[in-house]
């Protein structure tokens, strides 16, 4: 099975950056071991609608994106279904990503989408300044949204191995926007 | 046995078959050379002895081209029944190794002949007598001799070569010199940042200019802002003698420059015509996969007329890509992005019965001032603009006093003038990314306006300066952002690509315009675009005419 993790958001908006920085968090700190499957990530933020047509090729993607729920508070973290989001979920996908979101629609209107979840995350929307600095609600809610991908991969075979245990997403949202993914795509 | 000997070779001119046959006509053998658009065929019946006896004769006969790629031999069952092609060339071809033994010999008659024509190697004609200060004299060591000490007592010596006449003397500052002729490529890295292809390149049967890179050691030691400086190689007997006795006296570099200079003395060569044809010296860009000129004169000259049919040059250049690759049969996405001409983003498919633009042209604003006018007509760019006003004051004010009138041309490259204006960079942004040591930078923002009709689109200059700016607010340096600019470009060039593609079928990118001899620029474009797409350049014509 061939596994997708796809990071949607705009680094240059604080806590809606955190798509792309965690998919990076995720591809500095662990290695995928699987005896069947593979996983390839993707910053969604580069070559997105290039690598669009190419998601119908993945068996099971994983979006990560900031999203807005109801009665919700920042830092929540959510793990659904593209298909069957719950109503009380809104995901307009990152407000600067539209054309993301769109394509994923299209995908899915030609019936070519694969199994899509999605992990939402709300985003704390604070301050003017442009910063790739992340608020503290975003950055605790970093361990629950790893957890959730440790456990997902984890039903699909796929183990998580710690190789860089120091790693943090408050260093990695400083150098993201220049750095090179390792386990990018395979197929 | 029939041999196919299949030499990958990017140009209409007949040189390597001239060679081919010039190698192939003293072996008892049949034989045919054909050539079309990216090969040149040799086909050969012989026994085994005869083919290991050309096989080596041609190793040692062939002399390296700019335009020669690989060679595959097979054998195949029987001669084409084509007719061996037709070697006449108006191209005059510098000399090979092969002459170079006639007139090194000291025991050939030719000893010291500046005038030596071999076999396909043009040469001044036979009966050509120099005339040195006034006085007529023949070719020998003596005079080269002469005129080495000259150059070497600070003489400036004109010449008549092959290619014209030019003044040349002893390299003294470089920051005074456009073009060096290298006496011996032995000691290029003296002076300059040497590479295996460059070289190679200038010691080639084209003799063409390369650019290159001045060394750090060499720029320290000699208190040098020059950094980069165009250099060739011999490319006439002339040149070629003066330079071995150049080296007695360690003179690695002679200055050239153009015949109005000044001048000590004349080397003058008296022909009994007048001469009419010149031996061309292009100039180079070398990647390891293909040439690009930047000048010459020694493309087929049916492409000038078929430049000159448009006159938006962005279309004109477009054309002759088309044209060089036979190509109109074909649905080709061009790219046409230069430092000196408006930029031009069109498509081209038999099912348009010609072009279309992609983008409208470029919209320019008049001043800064506009400019951040238009960057604050939404509540985020004018939260932006006075961040930026808060942090970057210095910057700002200077940004905002800066006068852009005099940026007219509609291109990228000048929208990267006003975003290191704005952006208060040092250097230019060509620059600064070409000194970045990361692998990847910060997403640019290059977006086009959403409209039906493809030709209606605009380019959204706003997004572009607004998106640098932010990451300048979030502290990515200089020379980062840079690279974000570049390689943000060749993403757009990349998705563009693909959008087109997906609404009508695409079949290859056509990539012209002198942005594309920026090796950086080039890299970075060729590695967005998907492998599905077949690249297309200018292959003996100029990038940028």
């Amino acid at each position: 099975m061939n596994i997708l993790i796809l990071g949607i958001g705009n680094i240059l908006f604080q806590d809606e950056g955190i798509g792309a920085h965690f998919i990076h968090y995720l591809d500095e700190k662990y290695e995928f071991v699987s005896e069947d499957n593979s996983v390839s990530i993707v910053d969604g933020g580069t070559l997105a609608q290039r690598l669009i047509p190419e998601i119908v090729k993945y068996d099971e993607v994983i979006v990560v994106d900031c999203i807005d729920a109801d009665n919700s508070k920042a830092g929540d973290v959510y793990f659904f279904d593209y298909k069957k989001a719950p109503s009380y979920i809104n995901w307009q996908g990152s407000a600067h990503e539209i054309e993301m979101l769109q394509t994923l629609n299209m995908i899915d209107m030609n019936k070519d989408l694969p199994t899509t979840n999605v992990l939402g995350v709300i985003p704390k929307r604070v301050a003017d300044d442009t910063t790739f600095e992340l608020s503290d609600e975003i950055i605790n809610a970093v361990k629950v949204m790893e957890n959730v991908v440790i456990k997902h991969l984890d039903t699909i075979n796929v183990e998580m191995k710690i190789k860089n245990p120091d790693t943090t997403i408050e260093h990695i949202s400083q150098i993201s926007f220049k750095r090179d993914i390792i386990n990018g795509p395979t197929i | 046995m029939v041999l196919q000997f299949k030499f990958k070779y990017l140009s209409s001119d007949k040189t390597l078959a001239k060679f081919l046959h010039n190698t192939v006509k003293d072996f008892d053998c049949d034989f045919k050379i054909l050539q079309d658009l990216d090969y040149v065929y040799l086909f050969l019946e012989a026994n085994e002895q005869t083919v290991e006896a050309f096989s080596n004769a041609l190793s040692t006969n062939l002399p390296m081209s700019l335009y020669y790629y690989e060679l595959s031999v097979d054998v195949v069952k029987r001669m084409p029944s084509n007719e061996t092609m037709d070697l006449t060339q108006d191209k005059l071809i510098s000399f090979s190794p092969a002459t170079l033994k006639e007139v090194e010999d000291i025991n050939s008659k030719d000893y010291y002949n500046a005038f030596k024509s071999y076999k396909v190697s043009d040469g001044f004609v036979k009966d050509a007598v120099f005339v040195f200060d006034g006085v007529e004299e023949k070719s020998s060591k003596a005079l080269f001799e002469k005129i080495a000490k000259l150059i070497d007592e600070d003489k400036k010596i004109k010449i008549k070569t092959l290619s014209g006449e030019f003044v040349f003397s002893k390299l003294k500052n470089l920051d005074e010199s456009d073009e060096l002729l290298a006496t011996n490529l032995m000691k290029l890295s003296s002076l300059v940042v040497e590479n295996k292809t460059d070289v190679v390149a200038l010691a080639s049967i084209e003799k063409p200019k390369v650019e290159f890179k001045v060394n750090e050691i060499y720029k320290v030691k000699n208190n040098i802002s020059k950094t980069h400086v165009d250099i060739r190689y011999a490319n006439d007997l002339i040149l070629f003698l003066l330079s071995k006795e150049l080296q007695d006296y360690n003179i690695d570099f002679l200055d050239v420059q153009n015949n109005d200079t000044q001048f000590d003395y004349f080397l003058d060569v008296k022909e009994e015509n007048q001469r009419e044809d010149f031996l061309d010296i292009p100039k180079v860009k070398c990647f390891e996969d293909k040439k690009i000129f930047i000048e010459s004169n020694s493309y087929p000259k049916n492409l000038d007329l078929i430049y000159n049919k448009f006159e938006e040059k962005n279309k004109s250049q477009f054309m002759t890509v088309l044209a060089e690759n036979n190509i109109f049969d074909k649905s080709i996405v061009n790219f046409y992005m230069s430092t000196k001409h408006d930029d031009g983003l069109s498509f081209y498919s038999d099912k348009f019965d010609g072009f279309v633009d992609i983008v409208k042209p470029f919209y320019f604003p008049r001043s800064i001032e506009e400019l951040f006018e238009q960057l604050q007509k939404d509540e985020v760019g004018k939260r932006l603009v006075q961040n930026y006003k808060e942090k970057f004051s210095d910057i700002y004010e200077e940004a905002i006093n800066s006068d852009i009138s005099n940026i007219n041309i509609k291109s990228f490259y000048s929208y990267w003038k006003i975003a290191k204006i704005v952006l208060g960079f040092k250097n230019d942004i060509l620059t600064n990314a070409g000194e970045c040591l990361l692998e990847k930078g910060p997403r640019v923002d290059y977006k086009l306006s959403l409209h039906e009709k493809m030709y209606e689109r605009e380019f959204d200059f706003v997004r572009l300066i607004k998106s640098a700016m932010s990451f300048k607010l979030a502290g990515v340096e200089e020379e980062t952002i840079s690279l974000g600019y570049i390689e943000s470009l060749a993403h757009f060039i990349a998705s563009e690509v693909d959008d087109i593609h997906s609404a009508h079928e695409v079949d290859g990118v056509s990539l012209c315009g002198d942005m594309f001899t920026y090796d950086i620029f080039t890299k970075l474009v060729e590695k967005s675009i998907t492998k599905n797409f077949k690249l297309y350049y200018n292959r003996e014509f100029v990038i940028q005419k």
